[in-house]
């Protein structure tokens, strides 16, 4: 099978899956469709900084949880009616999507920016440790922070709205996350074939030569770990509408270790290898999950052989493509 | 000197107690190859590191142009004109050879940030690719993976790449290492032709390629330069042939 014949397939299985939900009145699929949707946009945005960068971060979870907590904090003060700034002017919350969106990509690209900024001058182990280091600081802020839940977690007890939708419909808000994702794929489909993606994957596999034609690799690679880190805020400010609840969880380093898991699993550097990681993974938490607690060790030996003998993921298993990674 | 394209004034470098470079001055002209000879730890190597923008100078300059470029990192380097090869080749792996060459080809046009256009499908970019692949005769495997190719072709692809800068200054480390005779003749011809591009310092240790193309010599010896010339010079040069050549008869 051609890479882009099962791409298609996995699109279709995408939007069958919450139709059949629909069908058979079993909203959980569509609900379990969303966070698929929704993860997967995060691990888009992981794919672009670790597939075709080379950038292994260990804390983009720092990104997920930052765009969670933005829309989260903001939609909870217009819930309340509980101004978030009154002084010296008044800014108040709010739960329109058209809002919270920009608002939690641009915060969780300025905190790629700056984490970025410093990781960036390390590299290999090196650099893991580091963004691994700043999403602990972020999580453990929003433990300690009393002001919006602190370990408690946030709720938001009504999710967002969108102009002429009725998000609280499950299928909708699937549509949504839906848009997004391909939105998504789309944009990391683009960059990674532009001029800027020649650069990027050429900085991942040797920079000396990258700068010794006149290009900062630090620049490019600074570019895409930023695009990279707000692509997944938006994935956040998504889950905790999904969820209608945020708490540092989405901060902690497991976030961070299950985005990276969706990679590797689909296939690094593959366009929807970050969709095909994160359906896997919740259909092993789904069906594995019900059988034994200990579902991850099952996760775990899964993700060996795919390292070991699957190096394009199962995207590279199931197609013939062949790369050299 | 008035055509002086590179020139370097008074370059030392010491690592600790050992002068890597001892107060070397170069110059290269327009449309010459300068080659620059020494036995193994000279500082060949350390002056091209130099050069290049790896190692910084301890004293001196470099000017390129007449501008100095001297407190300039390796990317500013490249964009004031400086394109260069490496000892041990290097390229980009998994890319095709028209691939980074492209690579090459944007970085001389500044064209990197740009997000949506599909590079591949840029005909203008590809074909300028194209055309500095034909001048290194490897246009029949343009597409084949840069590790795949054999390692005379990586060293042309190397050379394809400096072209694609349309570099003011070819700075060349050992172009030759590792080729075989008929690899070697095929390099100088290419490097014969090159030098109307643009001058070229050479570091070499193919005597035979060095006396067919230089059009000066300089000899570096223990981060020294004792003798700079002609190959007439060079070879008649007794501290020459007492320091570098030996006994061992040109």
């Amino acid at each position: 099978m051609q890479e882009r014949h099962f791409n298609l397939l996995c699109i279709f299985f995408l939007l069958a899956i919450p139709i059949a939900g629909l069908v058979l009145d079993e909203p959980y699929y569509i609900t379990l469709a969303t966070k698929v949707t929704i993860l997967a946009i995060a691990g888009v945005g992981l794919n672009l900084a670790l597939g075709y960068g080379g950038l292994i971060s260990f804390g983009h979870a720092a990104f997920f949880g930052v765009g969670g907590y933005v829309a989260g904090i903001i939609a909870s003060h217009a819930l309340n009616y509980d101004p978030i700034l009154e002084w010296p002017f008044l800014i108040e919350g709010t739960t329109q999507m058209l809002i919270l969106w920009p608002l939690a990509i641009v915060i969780s690209a300025f905190f790629a920016l700056i984490i970025g900024l410093l990781s960036l001058r390390t590299n290999g182990v090196y650099f893991i440790m580091i963004t691994l280091a700043f999403a602990q600081m972020i999580y453990y802020f929003a433990i300690s922070w009393p002001s919006y839940g602190g370990e408690d977690g946030l709720s938001v007890y009504l999710r967002s709205s969108f102009p002429g939708l009725n998000t609280m419909d499950g299928l909708t808000f699937f549509g949504i996350c839906f848009v997004w994702l391909m939105f998504a794929v789309w944009l990391s489909s683009r960059m990674t074939n532009s001029g800027f993606g020649l650069a990027l994957q050429a900085s991942k596999q040797n920079a000396v030569r990258v700068a010794a034609v006149g290009i900062k690799p630090f620049k490019v690679q600074l570019i895409a770990f930023v695009l990279s880190g707000a692509i997944t805020g938006l994935a956040g400010a998504l889950y905790t509408d999904l969820n209608r609840f945020v708490s540092p969880s989405v901060l902690s380093w497991h976030t961070s270790g299950e985005i990276m898991i969706f990679v590797i699993l689909g296939g690094v550097a593959r366009l929807y290898g970050p969709l095909v990681g994160a359906a896997v993974f919740i259909v092993l938490e789904q069906t594995l999950g019900g059988v034994t607690e200990n579902w991850q060790f099952w996760l775990g030996l899964i993700l060996i052989i795919v390292v070991l003998f699957a190096r394009g993921g199962v995207i590279g298993l199931l197609t013939k493509e062949v790369r050299n990674e | 000197m008035s055509d002086s394209i590179l020139s370097i004034q008074n370059l030392s470098k010491s690592f600790g107690a050992i002068r890597a470079s001892e107060d070397i001055s170069l110059d290269l002209h327009a449309g010459e190859i300068h080659a620059l000879i020494g036995p193994n730890g000279a500082g060949k190597s350390t002056l091209i590191a130099q050069l290049a923008g790896e190692i910084p100078q301890d004293h001196g300059a470099i000017f390129l142009g007449g501008q100095e470029i001297s407190n300039l990192d390796t990317v500013a380097r490249a964009n004031a004109g400086l394109a260069r090869s490496f000892q041990v080749s290097s390229v980009v792996p998994n890319f095709s050879a028209l691939q980074n060459v492209m690579l090459a080809v944007q970085g001389n046009q500044g064209r990197t940030f740009t997000f949506f256009k599909p590079v591949l499908r840029d005909v203008e970019l590809v074909d300028n690719a194209r055309t500095y692949l034909q001048q290194v005769e490897l246009e029949g495997r343009a597409n084949v993976s840069a590790s795949d190719l054999s390692h005379g072709e990586r060293r042309k692809l190397e050379l394809a790449m400096a072209l694609a800068l349309e570099p003011k200054v070819f700075l060349l480390d050992e172009p030759m290492a590792g080729l075989g005779a008929e690899g070697s003749k095929a390099m100088t011809a290419l490097l014969a032709d090159l030098k109307h591009k643009a001058p070229i310092l050479l570091v070499e240790h193919d005597m035979d390629a060095v006396f067919a193309l230089a059009d000066r010599i300089s000899v570096l010896v223990y981060g020294r330069i004792i003798a700079t010339g002609t190959v007439e010079d060079i070879r008649n040069n007794p501290d020459v042939r007492e320091a570098y050549l030996g006994s061992e008869s040109l």
